[in-house]
């Protein structure tokens, strides 16, 4: 009987130390996730923060493109006039 | 054998395999065209230059035909230099400005980068008529003559023919008159014509530079229309005639000396041109001419019914498909059309590259622009390229106007000159403003300095 309460002591003492650092590792555990939430915004912010600045880039490229397609159409039409004019220089 | 008489069978193999692609891998290297060298192209579209043997001549007018022969000529290839255009090229390649620029839509005509390979298309489907006197056809702007003495020969020559309105005349006529250093007897329409753009002409233009019949004249059956020369030679390949037929000047003179009186012209419109020619059968096509644009169904129609007619002849596959691609591209270009043929990359691929002339025949030289000079300020752009277009326009005037660009702070300035006094400058002006719409400014010695 007397071993049987011994083992029982060694049993909870042990039994406490593992819940104490069990605690400790959840308090832990917590911080990382509340540090994992706040980066998480911060990622979530810096990716809406990318995104608009990406659709900003994309309608910038888009606009320049439309202008460079312009300018190329304006001085295909000025060369295709150009041509025309030559095309009447020749005739007598 | 089990599994593991397998195993101990092969295993000293496998081992020996492993050494050996051991030993291919470390030492072999070298040695094995895994990878190219650095130095090495991988793949070369186009060869350069100096990469291929060159031609340094091709016929270009003048070919040998058999009885049953129906095209002739080679397709070529020359690369620009700067201050080129495809007008330049052109001309000293016996060909017209459609013949050039359709073979080559994406070079800018008058202002190709240099180095750009240029196709010449020196190939040419003879039109379906009797190989007698002079052939026309309307369509691709070119003219075959087949002389009885020599026999067995053609010559082809590029021309310009009537604008829209002013149709050039077809059928079956002969040349009635000649003449050389013609005066032209410039016709009531056309006075009425030039008067309307605020210009007027004398009623007879004397020989000489002016004149727009050039150096010879031959008259047609056709009342009031003529073969002849031209004063603007880079005019030819297009349609900027009253309906008279003009060649570049250096043709004229052959065709005049060799053809005669009551020599047959039939004149045809055949946009599309078929020929047998070793084993392949082949297609040109060629935009219709404005006047036949509603036909141009009933052009294609015939043309597929014909192409039917000889696949079920000779008992060959036609490629359809590059049937209608041919027609769509209408370069002129002919093309083989079986099926398996090579197609036009190919043709461009495989095409004469030629050494290009240390001269281009006629091409514009612009004499020395000085401070004491006479001159004009066409115009004043921000694109260097825009300045340069019109530059070479200018420089292809007949009779030129020598121009040239000159960078002025921040733009380019087309000024056109030397001019030997104000009445020229004024004369030159005016011909500025009447053709191209531009207000131009005359300047007087002294007023021009560039940077």
């Amino acid at each position: 009987m007397k071993k049987v309460i011994k083992l029982s002591m060694i049993a909870l003492t042990f039994s406490l130390i593992a819940a104490c650092a069990t605690t400790s590792d959840v308090e832990d555990l917590q911080s990382q996730v509340n540090g994992l939430n706040t980066s998480v915004k911060e990622a979530s912010a810096n990716a809406a923060s990318a995104q608009t600045t990406a659709s900003d880039a994309a309608a910038k490229a888009e606009a320049a493109k439309a202008a460079a397609n312009e300018a190329a159409q304006l001085s295909e039409d000025a060369n295709a006039k150009l041509n025309k004019k030559f095309k009447r220089s020749m005739m007598k | 054998m089990n599994m593991s008489d397998y195993n101990k069978s092969t295993s000293p193999f496998i081992q020996l395999l492993g050494v050996i692609l051991l030993s291919i891998l470390t030492s072999g290297c070298q040695h094995l065209k895994f990878f190219p060298d650095a130095t090495e192209n991988v793949a070369t579209p186009e060869l350069r230059p100096e990469a291929k043997t060159k031609a340094t001549t091709i016929e270009t007018h003048e070919f040998q035909i058999s009885d049953d022969q129906a095209m002739v000529g080679k397709i070529a290839a020359v690369y620009t230099r700067e201050n080129d255009t495809l007008s330049d090229i052109a001309r000293h390649f016996g060909l017209g400005y459609n013949d050039i620029s359709k073979a080559n839509p994406a070079i800018a005509p008058w202002t190709p980068a240099p180095d750009s390979r240029v196709l010449l298309p020196l190939q040419f489907i003879l039109p379906d008529a009797p190989h007698k006197g002079i052939i026309l056809n309307l369509a691709n702007m070119r003219l075959f003559y087949y002389p009885k003495q020599p026999p067995g020969k053609v010559f082809t020559y590029p021309v310009g023919i009537g604008r829209q309105g002013w149709s050039t005349p077809m059928g079956l006529t002969s040349i009635v008159a000649k003449k050389a250093n013609p005066t032209w007897v410039v016709p009531a329409s056309i006075h009425q014509e030039h008067a309307q753009k605020g210009d007027s002409l004398p009623s007879v233009v004397a020989a000489g530079p002016n004149n727009p019949l050039g150096l010879y004249a031959m008259r047609l059956g056709f009342p009031r229309y003529l073969i002849h020369g031209t004063n603007k030679p880079y005019g030819i390949g297009m349609q900027i005639s009253h309906g008279c037929v003009q060649l570049y000047p250096e043709d004229i003179e052959i065709l005049f000396k060799n053809a005669s009186l009551g020599m047959p012209v039939r004149i045809v419109h055949q946009p599309y041109l078929t020929a047998w020619h070793e084993d392949m059968l082949y297609l040109e096509a060629n935009e219709p001419l404005q006047k036949w644009t509603q036909d141009k169904g009933r052009l294609k129609k015939q043309l597929l019914k014909q192409l039917r007619q000889v696949s079920s002849k000779r008992n060959v596959a036609i490629d359809w498909e590059k049937v209608d691609s041919i027609i769509e591209r209408s370069d002129g270009i002919p093309t083989p059309i079986l099926k398996q043929s090579p197609d036009v990359t190919d043709i461009a691929a495989n095409a004469v590259q030629l050494e290009h002339p240390e001269k281009l025949y006629q091409q514009p030289v612009v004499g020395e622009l000085k401070d004491s000079d006479w001159s004009i300020l066409v115009a004043s752009f921000d694109s260097e390229l825009e300045a340069q277009e019109l530059t070479t326009m200018l420089n292809h005037q007949g009779p030129i106007i020598p121009a040239r660009k000159i960078k002025k702070n921040n733009a380019y300035q087309v000024i056109a000159g030397p001019f030997k006094n104000k009445k020229e400058v004024n004369a030159i002006a005016k011909r500025i403003r009447m053709d191209f719409e531009i207000d131009v400014e005359p300047l007087k010695p002294l007023s021009i300095s560039g940077n």
